[in-house]
């Protein structure tokens, strides 16, 4: 059986939030989705705290990950996952409506994997989700388990 | 007396005559002579043809108590303008300042070409209103324009006194003549109030054609018809001529004598010997007197040569004695320090012309040089004292001044006065430092500016897209969820939602890159151009397939400048005219290239819909359209980027079109790098 490889979904905004899942959604991929409103939670998540604390073993397929969030932004939950020996491979797309370019070195600096942005039109978001969440959550082969 | 004797003795009394006359002729021409030439090299002083052409009365004044002051014979110096009207003269005569004396005999000479001239006789105007002659020089500046006339007024009397030095035989008379035949002077009849002719001055033309014998016997009616002698000799440079004449009674009271009958041979002999004598003497005396004026001359012409090179010279000259006191100095040096000649000459330039603190040690330095221990520096710039108490800064070269025995005898200086340009050097260099904090002080402001900018666009590009996406996800789920409750009406309206919403979003992407091209920094490299051109080419072609443009493009050189700047601008353009192209069965879109006077000029030419060149001042301008919306899609930014591209790289845009004739799009971009991005 194949095992149901989950995407972690780091968002604040509602509206984003809804659209992005609705994009997910026609894409048959909103049954993996996990999603956190900010990057605290979505530390807590990966570490297993907090209310994660008893969530199922295993580690998203990927990261989708926003960059503007109060409390901790996306360039610091980037660089929390890539510090953190037992987090530092999973792959993490930053999914964003910013083009700025001292945004894109950054992140890419910290290492991630993939930098998109939001486009506009809503019929050009579902085909990027598409391909996005085709390829890291199904077609990619994901890196081993960290040793426990 | 016998006939013979008295033949005798009247040849020889004539031939003493002559050389008498001839003598006077020389003494008066050499007169003449000096007079002229010291006029003339005054005449040629380029500060004092400066001061006549300025009609600067100070000035002039100075060279003239000069010539006055070495020429004890030259009483009177005049100048007047090439009309002949006086404006300044010395002794002061304020009289005659600004009456005309053209009508002069004086002015007449000198007016025919400007060459010095001697007058005849005339009556002065002013003063003793005696009698005089004048001796004229024309003021002729570098480019040979007459600026002037000097005049120098010789009174007769003092002529007598010059002609008086050469002693003649008692009872012998003297007569100078001028050229119209009226007295110049005469030792026997004085008259010096009015102009009176020469009563045997007809004698002179008989006596010119016989070289030899330049003598002529008249009958004298002031002597009750006696017979008296003149002999002749002419004065060459004023034209004049000097009689020498004799009583014929003279001669004969001379040899009469019976005593002397018996001793006649002696006598004649003792005469002979004695005239011979004197006359050996007066002519090596007159010889002597003749090479002592000729060498005074020599003299007083180098002297003149050289003060006039000293004080021709535009920086000051000074030589010191060993002891350091000032034996020469030039009229620049009195000018920069402020002495007169008199004043400076023999004094401690030490004590006098250095500033107090330094002088011990320039002293010292001086001293050394003067004992041979050291080599001077040859060039060093000094502070001086002027009379005034103000310092001014020299640049001096030095020379050490030796005998022919090769002993040091003191120091010979030429100094620039460098004050003014020092100053102006102080200024350059506060203002520069000036300038230099400006420049960075705007340098910060700009910073900062640009910087907040940067800031300003972040927050553009992200937060205002957001709330976009909303809007047309919002209104797709809409449609894609309640598909069948919605009426037709109601999906026109979501749709026109969608497009209003698309079309800001691409207002934003042109604004922000509009933005960037105005802050970005210029990547400069030697670009070529084919290259760039493609890389667009090759996704308008994409873009456009099926279209079926005709695409004839020309070879593009290398230029200077931005790689992803210049390809936004081809993208522009020829994104521009495939868009226009659009209504065209056979699009066509040429591109060529043409060098213009240090530029190269890149064109786009498409034979689309065009514009109205009323409105092409519009063109380049932000949001500005010359279609609408309807016709053709766009922000109406493209074109502004494309030019201030353009200008950031120093160049040029416009173009040319005729409403459904296509357009041509033109921009330069200089050949070589610009200085500034």
């Amino acid at each position: 059986m194949i095992d149901l490889r989950v995407i972690l979904l780091v968002e604040d905004d509602p509206k984003d939030l809804e659209l992005t899942l609705r994009a997910l959604a026609e894409n048959n991929l909103a049954n993996r989705v996990t999603a956190v409103e900010d990057g605290v939670e979505a530390m807590d998540y990966l570490r297993y705290e907090g209310k994660y604390k008893l969530r199922k073993q295993g580690y998203p397929a990927v990261v989708l990950l926003d960059i503007k969030m109060p409390r901790m932004d996306g360039i610091e939950v980037l660089r929390a996952i890539r510090s953190d020996d037992k987090l530092k491979t999973i792959p993490v797309v930053i999914l964003t409506s910013s083009r700025e370019e001292p945004d894109l070195k950054r992140c890419y600096e910290l290492g991630a994997n993939a930098y998109v942005v939001k486009p506009v039109d809503f019929k050009e978001f579902i085909d990027a989700v598409k391909q996005v969440g085709g390829f890291w959550a199904v077609i990619n082969e994901l890196p081993p388990a960290p040793e426990e | 007396m016998s006939y013979d004797h008295y033949q005798e003795t009247k040849e020889l009394s004539l031939k003493e005559d002559r050389a008498t006359a001839h003598l006077l002729s020389m003494v008066l021409q050499e007169h003449i002579r000096a007079i002229t030439k010291t006029m003339e090299s005054y005449t040629n002083r380029p500060l004092l043809l400066n001061a006549v052409r300025n009609k600067n009365v100070e000035k002039t004044r100075e060279h003239l108590v000069n010539i006055i002051k070495n020429d004890p014979y030259t009483e009177s110096l005049v100048i007047t303008d090439r009309g002949g009207t006086l404006w300044t003269s010395y002794p002061e005569r304020p009289e005659v300042i600004g009456k005309n004396f053209a009508y002069r005999e004086w002015y007449k000479g000198v007016s025919r070409n400007w060459k010095p001239y001697i007058s005849d006789v005339t009556l002065r105007v002013v003063a003793e209103k005696d009698l005089a002659v004048q001796i004229v020089t024309p003021f002729i500046d570098g480019k040979g324009k007459i600026i002037g006339i000097l005049l120098n007024t010789q009174r007769t009397v003092g002529l007598a006194k010059i002609m008086q030095q050469v002693t003649v035989d008692h009872g012998t008379f003297t007569n100078v003549v001028d050229r119209k035949g009226n007295t110049v002077f005469s030792s026997r009849f004085a008259h010096e109030k009015e102009i009176t002719p020469y009563p045997f001055y007809a004698v002179k033309d008989g006596l010119i054609s016989s070289a030899k014998n330049r003598s002529a016997a008249v009958a004298d009616p002031l002597l009750g018809g006696r017979t008296y002698y003149l002999s002749y000799a002419p004065v060459a440079g004023p034209g004049w001529s000097v009689f020498v004449g004799r009583d014929s009674r003279q001669i004969v009271m001379s040899g009469l004598s019976e005593y002397i009958k018996t001793g006649v041979m002696t006598l004649v002999l003792f005469l002979l010997s004695v005239l011979s004598l004197v006359y050996f003497r007066k002519r090596a005396t007159s010889q002597r007197l003749l090479d002592q004026i000729r060498a005074d001359e020599e003299i007083r012409k180098e002297r003149d040569q050289a003060q006039m090179y000293l004080d021709i010279a535009g920086v000051m000259i000074v030589a010191l004695n060993a002891e350091g006191h000032i034996t020469l100095i030039n009229r620049r040096g009195c000018e920069i320090l402020g002495y007169t000649e008199q004043e400076i000459m023999g004094q401690n330039w030490f004590d006098i012309c250095l500033p107090e603190e330094m002088r011990e040690e320039v002293k010292g330095v001086f001293n050394e040089l003067m004992a041979g221990d050291t080599t001077p520096v040859e060039y060093h710039e000094n502070p001086v004292l002027t009379k005034a108490g103000e310092r001014r800064i020299i640049a001096f070269h030095n020379n050490i001044l030796r005998n022919q025995s090769s002993q040091i005898i003191g120091l010979l200086s030429s100094g620039e006065d460098i004050t003014e340009r020092k100053q102006v050097e102080e200024e350059i260099r506060k203002l520069n430092a000036e300038l230099e904090e400006r420049v960075h002080y705007r340098t910060a402001q700009l910073e900062a500016a640009n910087k907040e900018l940067e800031a300003f666009s972040y927050s553009v590009s992200h937060d205002l897209r957001a709330p976009l996406r909303h809007i047309s996800g919002y209104a797709d789920l809409l449609i894609r969820d309640l598909h069948d409750a919605i009426p037709e009406k109601g999906k026109h309206y979501l749709d026109t939602i969608a497009d209003s919403v698309h079309q800001m979003g691409t207002l934003i992407d042109d604004l922000l890159q509009f933005s960037r091209t105005g802050r970005q920094d210029m990547q400069q490299a030697d670009l070529d151009m084919n290259n760039v051109l493609q890389e667009v080419l090759e996704t308008i072609k994409r873009d456009s397939k099926g279209r079926g443009i005709e695409w004839a493009i020309a070879t593009l050189p290398r230029v200077p400048g931005d790689y992803s700047l210049l390809r936004l601008v081809w993208s522009n353009l020829l994104g521009n005219a495939v868009k226009f192209t659009r209504t065209r069965e056979n699009a066509r879109i040429e591109i060529g290239v043409h060098e213009e006077s240090g530029e190269y000029v890149f064109c786009v030419r498409d034979n689309g819909v065009g514009f109205d060149m009323q409105y092409a001042h519009k063109l380049f301008g932000v949001f500005q359209r010359l279609h609408s919306s309807k016709e053709f899609e766009g922000t109406g930014v493209g074109l502004a980027n494309v030019r201030r591209i353009v200008l950031r790289h120093g160049g040029r845009t416009w173009a040319e079109a005729e409403p459904d004739k296509g357009a041509v799009f033109y921009f330069t971009l200089p050949k070589k790098k610009e200085r500034k991005p």
